[in-house]
């Protein structure tokens, strides 16, 4: 199946993260010159726009508000506009970056590019970038719910301000964002290869699938109690296919009953029905995406998984309902759980 | 109130421990003691009221698990009763009767004509017969399955049905096969454009109190002072309601909300539209425990969701299994809804496929959301095996039976008609139940019973057999229980099913007054003689409601 719908990054990050600054590197990259730019300001005077340079002709500023709730018909009939621009041959882009104000959760644009058809086919919401301060941000973490949120929803998060931070500020924020979201790629916005990742044909694949080893150790079911968070995070493997129709089944019903406490879910699906062909899902809150079919096997590891990152989610439970349901379906496998 | 002793009897608690007792002392309509005439005296002052039973015998007020108050006390003071065995003639003779005494302009409606006669009442010919049957008064009458109405052209006419309306989704407004012209036969969710018709320009507040007095005022002739209403809308617990307010009901009421669209016309709100506004119904006697849902049909019409096969048919062929009206997650969703309203769910269940489906999704809902003291019913619980039976202790799910109609009988005979032998061997374990500690309830689903009369299922719960005796044999004497066990199932059972049981359902101390005088011991009499049993008087809160 070719895909020609044009790729979304969605850029999230607690006010003065560096979401601007990381937003005018990226843009200053030759890699990174066809990107589009939308960024929504809360408040009466933007002043984010003014700080991104060279690109005024390919920023759209959306200025009514929160993106997430009043202006996210204003950011589809944007996008809408966009869209038809390019069609007649008035703009080129390759790619579009939004900016989100600092205090948005992002689920609820997540969800309109998974379900509002007047989006889902010219738009694919491939990744969602998140800027963590190595100065201010494990205080930052702790202070607002809202920023963890922001983490547990990332695909990939980006440490700035690390030239300025001591090296133990940088180990702390390194910790605490391992702590919330094991499962997201991290780098730091000086690392070269960040307008590589953005660019990457893969862009697609290489965030939806979930990374279930990324950083080489992991956290399991710990507590860290000098950071007390209800973020929490858990991976799931299968030793054996399993029918479609059951996982799908239970995803649906985890999305149904628990969306309110899931932040995300991430799973590669080994099917009974097509085993060399792996089934792609994801779940944001109470939405469950388009179930993607790969045409084959993205890594080495051969075998499903599931990435769940909840906020206040009991996961033994959640774990137990997923062993329970297989066994009520008289599917096969044992799970194993990180 | 003035307080009561009652003395000289043989009174059957009901209690877990199956006491018998010779006195109680009532205060305030509750129980205050139970035991020994000295100890009854010894619990109340001097200014009381004596009762003595000279040696009747006396048990807790009976509770009716599922019992549509509303339809019942409908049929009993408005509808025109139509037997299933009328042919075409004598169809139109009760219409004709009706219209008689029915002022002009009013509606004449109720059940059920025979089904097979569709082909016959599907044309203009027919139309013309019942309008001039009826003299222009609107008419709409049930066919026996409740799926299907036959109209006539001033009820078209107050339904707004002409020849040119569509068809509803999953309806049929039949037309002439010849002139095409709408007949005023209605099938499925047709039905509800004749029957909101009916209901608007008939049942006003009034009327529906009315109805509702009535209802149990009946239900208090049979010793009934409980009951689980099991599709209850927003107008009937109002009135229900309302009435408690004024201290006019006799009964506790126990209501289950709709809690989705179903081919019926419901009027007012439904699912969590409803739910959000149940505490306005709450009262002292009614009480909004519970929210309905319907998961299949019946085995007769082959709407029963079943496991295995039904008999090959005709009508279905073979290798047809009924089905249920949603999925497993859909019904998870709507369970987890009614659980965050507050309430369990009473969910209809005649197959054994709609059972399992009941209990895989409160099992899921368990996985997903944790415990929960929601005790959720499956009402008719009829077909269910020993697996399934732990699986329903184990989730805290009760079990509401209708005794009424499991015994040899027509619909007995009906059901083995289209269900296989193997799968009629799992029919109606009560005596498995109880030994798996399962809470059972009896309920009589009056008016599709004809009578809400108990004393007919306490019999055939002991019986297993027709207290008629016109149908020979027993159906699976096996699972018969006590009959202790069975008065139970209509009091102390049946009260932990409904969620009454700190209120009534035995005669213990802190409990309400519900009881019955009888003119029998049910516990002791010959069992093919219960059902015969009468009911002396009947005591609502330490008052008497009925007296025969």
């Amino acid at each position: 199946m070719t895909d020609d719908r044009c790729p979304v990054i969605l850029l999230t990050g607690f006010l003065g993260s560096g979401k601007t600054t990381l937003l005018n590197r990226l843009l200053r990259d030759p890699a990174l010159s066809d990107s589009l730019v939308i960024v929504n300001e809360f408040g009466d005077i933007p002043l984010d726009h003014l700080l991104i340079t060279h690109v005024d002709e390919n920023i759209r500023l959306l200025d009514t508000g929160c993106v997430c709730c009043t202006v996210r018909g204003d950011l589809i009939d944007t996008l809408v506009d966009l869209r038809d621009r390019r069609v007649r041959g008035e703009i080129r882009y390759s790619r579009v970056f939004i900016e989100t104000s600092g205090l948005v959760d992002p689920a609820p644009i997540f969800h309109s590019f998974a379900v509002d058809p007047t989006l889902t086919a010219d738009w694919e919401l491939c990744a969602v970038v998140t800027t963590v301060d190595a100065v201010n941000g494990v205080a930052t973490l702790a202070r607002h719910e809202q920023a963890q949120r922001q983490v547990g929803l990332a695909d990939l998060v980006i440490i700035t301000k690390g030239d300025i931070a001591t090296t133990e500020q940088s180990g702390a924020i390194e910790t605490r964002v391992d702590q919330l979201n094991h499962y997201a790629k991290r780098i730091l916005v000086e690392q070269d290869g960040l307008a590589a990742l953005l660019t990457s044909p893969d862009l697609r694949q290489s965030f939806a699938v979930p990374s279930v080893a990324e950083h080489g150790h992991h956290h399991g079911h710990g507590h860290d109690h000098s950071h007390p968070s209800t973020i929490c995070s858990r991976s799931l493997f299968l030793d054996a296919p399993v029918p479609q129709a059951v996982v799908l089944e239970w995803i649906d019903l985890l999305a149904a009953l628990r969306g309110e406490n899931l932040l995300r879910l991430k799973a590669l699906i080994q099917t009974v029905e097509t085993p060399d062909r792996p089934m792609l899902v994801q779940v944001v809150q109470h939405v469950v995406h388009p179930v993607q079919q790969l045409d084959a096997w993205p890594d080495e590891e051969r075998r499903s998984r599931i990435v769940i990152i909840g906020d206040d989610l009991d996961l033994d439970m959640i774990e137990n309902s997923f062993r329970r349901h297989l066994e009520r379906a008289g599917a096969v496998s044992s799970v194993e759980s990180r | 109130m003035r307080s009561l002793l009652v003395v000289n009897g043989s009174i059957q608690v009901c209690d877990d421990a199956g006491s018998t007792v010779e006195a109680l002392a009532i205060k305030n309509g509750r129980i205050v003691a139970a035991g020994s005439a000295q100890s009854a005296r010894a619990a109340i002052g001097n200014d009381h009221e004596v009762i003595d039973l000279e040696g009747k015998a006396v048990m807790p007020g009976l509770i009716d698990a599922h019992n549509h108050h509303a339809l019942g006390g409908r049929a009993a003071l408005f509808e025109t009763h139509v037997p299933p065995t009328a042919s075409y003639d004598e169809l139109l003779g009760y219409v004709r009767e009706a219209a008689g005494k029915t002022p002009p302009g009013k509606w004449i409606f109720g059940g059920m004509f025979d089904i097979g006669l569709a082909d016959r009442l599907n044309s203009a010919a027919a139309l013309a017969d019942l309008d001039a049957a009826s003299e222009g008064r609107p008419v709409v009458l049930r066919d026996m399955s409740y799926h299907n109405r036959w109209a006539n052209s001033a009820a078209m006419a107050a339904a707004g049905i002409t020849d040119e309306t569509p068809d509803p989704v999953s309806g049929t407004i039949a037309r002439d096969p010849a002139t095409g012209k709408a007949t005023g036969f209605l099938l499925e969710s047709a039905c509800g454009l004749a029957d909101a018709a009916m209901e608007h320009q008939t049942f006003d507040v009034s009327t529906n109190r009315k109805v509702a007095s009535h209802a149990v005022s009946i239900l208090n002739q049979f010793g009934i002072t409980a009951i689980q209403d099991p599709l209850t809308s927003k107008p009937m617990a109002e009135t229900v309601a309302a009435l408690d307010r004024e201290g006019q009901l006799t009964a506790w009421v126990v209501t289950s909300l709709i809690a989705h669209e179903a081919p019926l016309y419901i009027p007012g709100p439904i699912g969590r539209e409803l739910f959000a506004i149940k505490d306005q119904f709450a009262t002292e006697h009614v009480r909004p425990y519970f929210a309905k849902i319907l998961l299949d049909g019946v085995p007769m019409t082959g709407t029963a969701a079943m496991i295995e096969p039904y008999r090959a048919s005709a009508g279905f062929g073979c290798c047809y299994r009924g089905g249920t009206t949603m999925t497993l997650p859909q019904l998870s969703r709507l369970l987890a809804d009614i659980e965050k309203a507050g309430l369990a769910a009473k969910m209809h269940c005649a197959g054994d496929a709609a059972t399992k489906l009941a209990i895989d999704a409160i099992e899921i809902i368990r996985d997903f959301n944790g415990p929960s003291d929601a005790r959720h019913q499956i009402a008719h619980a009829s077909l269910i095996d020993g697996d399934e039976i732990k699986r329903m202790v184990q989730l805290n799910i009760t079990a509401e039976l209708s005794p009424m109609i499991w015994y040899p009988n027509i619909l007995d005979e009906a059901v083995s008609e289209v269900l296989e032998d193997a799968v009629l061997a799992k029919s109606y374990p009560i005596a498995d139940f109880l030994a798996a500690g399962l809470v059972i309830a009896g309920g009589s689903d009056w008016p599709v019973a004809p009578s809400p009369d108990p004393w007919i299922g306490i019999e055939t719960m002991v019986t297993r057999s027709d207290p008629d005796g016109i149908f020979p044999g027993a159906l699976r004497p096996e699972q018969a229980i006590s009959a202790l066990d069975a008065m139970r199932a209509f009091t102390l059972y049946g009260a932990r099913a409904i969620g009454l049981e700190k209120e009534i359902g035995s005669l213990e101390v802190g409990k309400a007054a519900d009881f019955v005088i009888l003119d029998q011991d049910p516990a002791t009499c010959a069992a093919d003689d219960i059902a015969d049993t009468k009911v002396l008087s009947t005591w609502f809160g330490g008052r008497k409601v009925y007296e025969r």
